[in-house]
């Protein structure tokens, strides 16, 4: 990809200022977790998970949401630089999905007496993944960008398709087979304090994730206008 | 309070580390394609 | 005989195309009704039969074997197209995309039927089932069941054959998407083999019923995207 004198397209860099905010925002968000939020009185330090896990988990929706709509701008417009933001999207998305499964039952454990409950959301998380590394396997058995770019596109509105299905499915299979909770503490209301931390918490990752969705991009920009191995 | 302060660590710890590895894995990436 | 087929006409064509070759050598129809039966017995014989009824186990079993036998069977849906490109000339003719993709899910459905009317009164002997009651139940669920999977799978597999790690890539990108095939079927299945009424299987089998149609037009529609212009 070169503009019409020959010389190539300006290589932006993946980590620039904006991605230093960024991460300087995490940060912050983290040291106020540990240092200046008071701990829950009846759950203890293993309800700070929850300042990590939801925004994770919102940032992975994100992600997926940037995935999906690059994949069907690409089906729709045929523009590389859609699948190249769906393909960021995807990879971006199975990070955050990944960390919403580990910390999760890091937090159900203590909090909820069980690591994994089978419930619509975290059933619904644990299928995200599959779909997501799926996409991402999928991408990585095809050399021609053409072709990968069809193929990935139509696996992602498909799969977006799947996502009711499988909510009402667990949803229907729960309503019959309810799972017995150990402890089932009532869900507190977060106090002002602790709501602001998670305020900030869910902001600085969601910044997060829009930079490092924005780097992935600019590496495929970089990797399309050919590298040094091309 | 109950004592499950060793959840509340490998959560942070493990996050951090796949947050850290994945933006180091772009480095790498960028770095390798030049 | 100079306009080109209708979109039923190419679909009922390349269908039978696919069924002729099959029926004349039968290899991937033996494979998998032997995969059947091996299945059904290898899982009785990984559970303890007094602590769980057969009743209970049929199930889970007849589905979770059903789920893998169609992959098999689907993965040679495309995987003779890919000798010698045998696709292009189906390509290369003025038929409507949807209908190839039309015509080859017919095909599997009857592959897949068939293996299911040896695959059901196999499990009914094995595991000692009551037989009318069974085949009434098990008959429609598994028919639904396979129109959900044909859908996907052939999709999938036409777009995995063209891929370098085709055996590992068609059961990866299709098991999430069987899920609410075998869930619905397999907790419809346990209810009306204990003799639960029809109304109470019924959500699940709506479920099913939208899935069917969900799926079937989406991958029909979505199949000419996956070619080249």
């Amino acid at each position: 990809m070169t503009n019409p004198a020959g010389a190539p397209v300006n290589r932006r860099p993946l980590f620039d200022v904006l991605f230093g905010a960024s991460v300087l925002a995490v940060i912050g968000a983290v040291v106020r977790v540990v240092y200046f939020t008071p701990f829950e009185a009846t759950q203890g330090p293993a309800q700070k998970i929850y300042y990590l896990h939801v925004p994770a988990a919102l940032s992975a929706y994100l992600a997926l949401i940037v995935a999906a709509l690059g994949s069907l701008a690409y089906l729709w417009l045929k523009d590389e630089r859609a699948d190249r933001m769906a393909e960021s999207g995807g990879e971006v998305a199975l990070l955050f999905t990944t960390v919403v499964l580990i910390t999760g039952p890091l937090w159900g454990k203590p909090i909820w007496g069980a690591w994994w409950t089978w419930d619509a959301r975290i059933t619904l998380t644990l299928f995200l993944w599959f779909v997501t590394l799926s996409y991402l396997v999928l991408r990585g058995a095809i050399d021609e960008p053409g072709m990968r770019a069809r193929y990935s596109a139509v696996l992602a509105v498909l799969a977006a398709l799947l996502i009711p299905f499988i909510h009402l499915s667990v949803y229907l299979f729960r309503t019959l087979h309810p799972m017995p909770i150990v402890l089932k503490p009532d869900k507190p209301s977060l106090p002002p304090e602790m709501l602001t931390t998670f305020t900030i918490s869910v902001f600085a990752f969601l910044f997060f994730c829009s930079m490092l969705i924005r780097a992935r991009y600019r590496l495929s920009t970089a990797r399309a206008s050919g590298g040094a191995d091309a | 309070m109950p004592d499950n302060g060793g959840y509340y660590h490998a959560a942070y710890i493990i996050a951090s580390a796949l947050y850290v590895g994945y933006t180091a894995s772009l480095w790498w990436r960028a770095k390798r394609s030049r | 005989m100079n306009a080109p087929p209708g979109l039923l006409a190419a679909s009922w064509t390349i269908a039978r195309k696919d069924l002729a070759i099959e029926l004349r050598t039968r290899s991937a129809f033996l494979s998998v009704v032997v995969f059947t039966l091996l299945a059904l017995v290898t899982f009785f014989f990984a559970w303890d039969p007094t602590a769980v009824s057969s009743t209970d186990l049929a199930p889970g079993v007849l589905w979770v074997t059903f789920t893998f036998a169609g992959l098999l069977g689907l993965h040679r849906s495309f995987g003779a197209e890919m000798q010698d490109r045998a696709i292009d000339a189906l390509l290369v003719s003025p038929v409507d995309r949807e209908a190839i993709y039309i015509g080859k899910a017919f095909a599997n459905v009857v592959f897949v039927s068939a293996v299911l009317a040896v695959a059901i009164p196999a499990i009914t002997i094995f595991y000692n089932l009551p037989i009318a009651r069974t085949v009434a139940a098990l008959a429609p669920i598994a028919f639904l069941a396979a129109i959900g999977l044909v859908a996907v799978g052939t999709l999938f597999s036409a777009m995995a054959v063209n891929t370098r790690m085709a055996e590992l890539l068609l059961p990866m990108l299709s098991l999430p998407f069987f899920v609410p095939i075998v869930l619905p079927s397999a907790q419809a299945s346990a209810q009306l083999l204990a003799g639960r009424p029809l109304a109470e299987a019924m959500p699940w089998l709506k479920l099913l019923v939208a899935f069917d149609i969900v799926f079937a037009v989406a991958c029909a529609v979505a199949y000419p995207h996956t070619l080249e212009e």
